[in-house]
């Protein structure tokens, strides 16, 4: 068996999760792991597969594509080998919650994810929210522990205020204590 | 991985709605500092609050940083002072009052609690002299808070303290009559007070507790009055179970961010964590007020009639949603009307809305009672022991924490404003009923407790 990844974006109808699996299992593929989203009516999705030994990514490319436009479905499917090899920097870390809100300015996200990058901060989930001419940012981020919070915490702060948005840097457990009734 | 909705409201109570954690409060035990000699008394006293506060200042703000929410007050209570003292005289407890001052300066806290007696059936030499020094102590000290029990379910009403209380107040008036009186800001008189509160002025450590011990106290009527006020825009038609499921839900919210913080740092120094209480505790600041939540359900302001249900309601869906949120619940925990200290209030007290008959009636379903109400400095000594009687009976006959914080405003009468500060804030004179009581109160002796105090 060999693992291979799909991703498959396009504009959203009914009927694309199936086209997608229908297609890989006709040729004995085993979904791993699947996650997809929906913005603003486009699909988008990541699928990990396990495929039979001489399937390639090429031909699992070409079943799931030709599976789309059999139903008339305007997606475009890319397929890779899976690198089992993932970014770990081995430093233990704290989830934050990084929200940045303000007027919308185009180079926003360039300039916080860059001082996330700087600093080696991962990002492990992003959302952007625009509301009338409001912008949100909500950065979920590993934050290592060698990483100073206070002057974190600071440098964020200043690059906020200079170009005239708000910043607020928490705890992820903080959001899950107040919403979320524990699990045991 | 978090929704948009649970970031951006958690978001928007933080910012717009004055969630916080209103006190941190540490218990000290003075127990084992105890000495015939007050030098070693003094000398132990203020060992043990700086091992035990030196960082507690510190660890707040950091907890409070890592999680985005302030922790606005750092307190300390210790074991009630007419205890542990018990063998000092007058002059001895001012200067103990004096000592315990300068070590929740050097600590950087903003009130210490538990100068204070249990005196609900009876009072000790060592009882008699606290009272005696609190004109003093509290006129020469700035962070030093009282309370005085007098009353229980179990023991009645101690009839003798109360009368010395009324005059106890007056002095403490008279001895900081150039701050309008603000002594008795920071002297309270209980029924039924609990072992483990940690907002002010009642906060004492219990004689059952552990020797140190964090509490803490959440807030947040600004956020419930948010909650009621959406709730109100996106319901078609609320009732009154929608708002009490409103105010449930808001406070299990608030109280679990209090729990989360006081549970870290308790654990960072090291210390047990006690109990969350789940107050709801107004700040002078607009937004942060429990009488704008009787506007936001549709009383005219608080005072109107229904105020009293609307109240109970509040206090009850309060205890209900905290209670699920915290392991430990203790203290107060319900809704506070402290007149001075909430604006709304306080300008409902100002044009006649609300009475102190309403205010009375009221403390029977709320959770402390006639809270920093300004009156006239020439009420007889006689109708304060009336109101503190009165108070204490609720207390007493409906099993709960009463409590009575008058402030006689010395030099000034019904109409003109008292004006203490801070989270003091400011209060008009409020006139108090002119029937005598003095005949009723120089009986003394004690009122029984009440037969359902029986329960062995």
């Amino acid at each position: 068996m060999n693992r291979i990844v799909i991703s498959v974006i396009g504009r959203d109808c009914p009927g694309v999760v199936y086209a997608i699996t229908s297609a890989l299992a006709k040729e004995k593929c085993n979904v791993e792991q699947l996650s997809q989203t929906i913005l603003k009516g486009q699909f988008a999705s990541i699928v990990i597969i396990s495929a039979p030994e001489g399937v390639t990514e090429e031909q699992v490319q070409r079943v799931v594509s030709l599976s789309l436009e059999a139903r008339n479905m305007d997606l475009t499917v890319s397929a890779r080998y899976f690198e089992t090899e993932t970014f770990d920097s081995g430093e233990e870390t704290e989830p934050f919650v990084v929200t940045v809100n303000g007027s919308d300015q185009a180079e926003i996200i360039a300039m916080f994810s860059g001082i996330f990058a700087e600093q080696k901060v991962n990002i492990e989930n992003l959302k952007a929210l625009r509301t009338n001419d409001e912008c949100v940012l909500v950065f979920e981020v590993a934050l290592p522990m060698s990483i100073n919070r206070n002057a974190f915490r600071q440098m964020l702060q200043a690059k906020a205020r200079s170009v005239g948005l708000s910043i607020s840097i928490q705890h992820e457990n903080i959001f899950e204590a107040i919403h979320r009734v524990p699990i045991v | 991985m978090l929704t948009e909705r649970e970031v951006l409201s958690t978001l928007n109570m933080l910012r717009n709605e004055h969630l916080d954690v209103r006190t941190v409060t540490l218990g000290i035990s003075l127990f084992d500092c105890v000495s015939h000699d007050f030098d070693v008394f003094s000398y132990k006293v203020r060992a043990k609050i700086a091992k035990y506060a030196a960082h507690l200042v510190e660890t707040c703000n950091e907890v409070g940083a890592r999680y985005g929410i302030p922790v606005v007050n750092k307190r300390i209570s210790i074991s009630p002072m007419a205890v542990v003292g018990a063998g000092f005289n007058r002059d001895q407890m001012v200067r103990a009052c004096q000592m315990l001052d300068e070590a929740a300066k050097d600590a950087g806290v903003d009130f210490l609690g538990g100068f204070g007696a249990l005196v609900e059936k009876g009072m000790t030499p060592g009882d008699i002299a606290l009272i005696e020094s609190l004109p003093e102590a509290l006129a020469t000290t700035d962070r030093i808070c009282s309370s005085i029990n007098v009353a229980s379910s179990k023991a009645g009403i101690n009839m003798d303290a109360v009368a010395l209380m009324g005059r106890q107040i007056l002095k403490v008036a008279d001895a900081t009559h150039d701050r309008d009186g603000i002594g008795c800001a920071k002297l309270v008189v209980f029924a039924n007070i609990p072992q483990d509160v940690p907002f002010m002025a009642g906060a004492y450590l219990g004689i059952g507790e552990p020797d140190v011990v964090i509490n803490v106290g959440v807030s947040g009527p600004g956020v419930v009055k948010k909650a009621i006020d959406r709730a109100k825009e996106t319901h078609s038609q609320l009732t009154l179970s929608d708002v009490a499921e409103v105010i449930k839900s808001t406070a299990y919210k608030v109280t679990r961010v209090g729990e989360l913080i006081g549970k870290e740092v308790a654990d960072r120094m090291n210390l047990p964590f006690g109990v969350a209480d789940l107050s709801l505790a107004p700040t002078p600041a607009v937004g942060d007020s429990v009488g704008e939540i009787f506007q936001s359900v549709g009383l005219s302001s608080i005072g109107a009639p229904g105020s009293t249900a609307v109240l109970a309601m509040l206090n009850d869906a309060v205890k209900k949603g905290g209670v699920f949120a915290s392991s430990h619940v203790g203290g107060l925990s319900g809704a506070f009307i402290p007149v001075s200290e909430d604006s709304s209030i306080e300008a409902a007290a100002n044009c006649g809305a609300l009475t102190m008959e309403k205010l009375e009636a009221m403390t029977s379903v709320c959770s402390v009672g006639l809270d920093m109400i300004a009156i006239p400095g020439d009420t007889p000594a006689s109708t304060i022991s009336g109101l503190i009687a009165d108070e204490m009976a609720i207390g007493m006959i409906n099993t709960k924490t009463t409590a009575v914080r008058v402030i006689p405003v010395p030099g000034k009468g019904v109409g003109e404003t008292a004006v203490f500060g801070g989270l003091l804030g400011k209060a008009k004179i409020i006139p108090v009923h002119t029937g005598d009581a003095s005949a009723f109160i120089n009986l003394g002796g004690r009122i029984p407790a009440p037969i359902h105090s029986l329960k062995n």
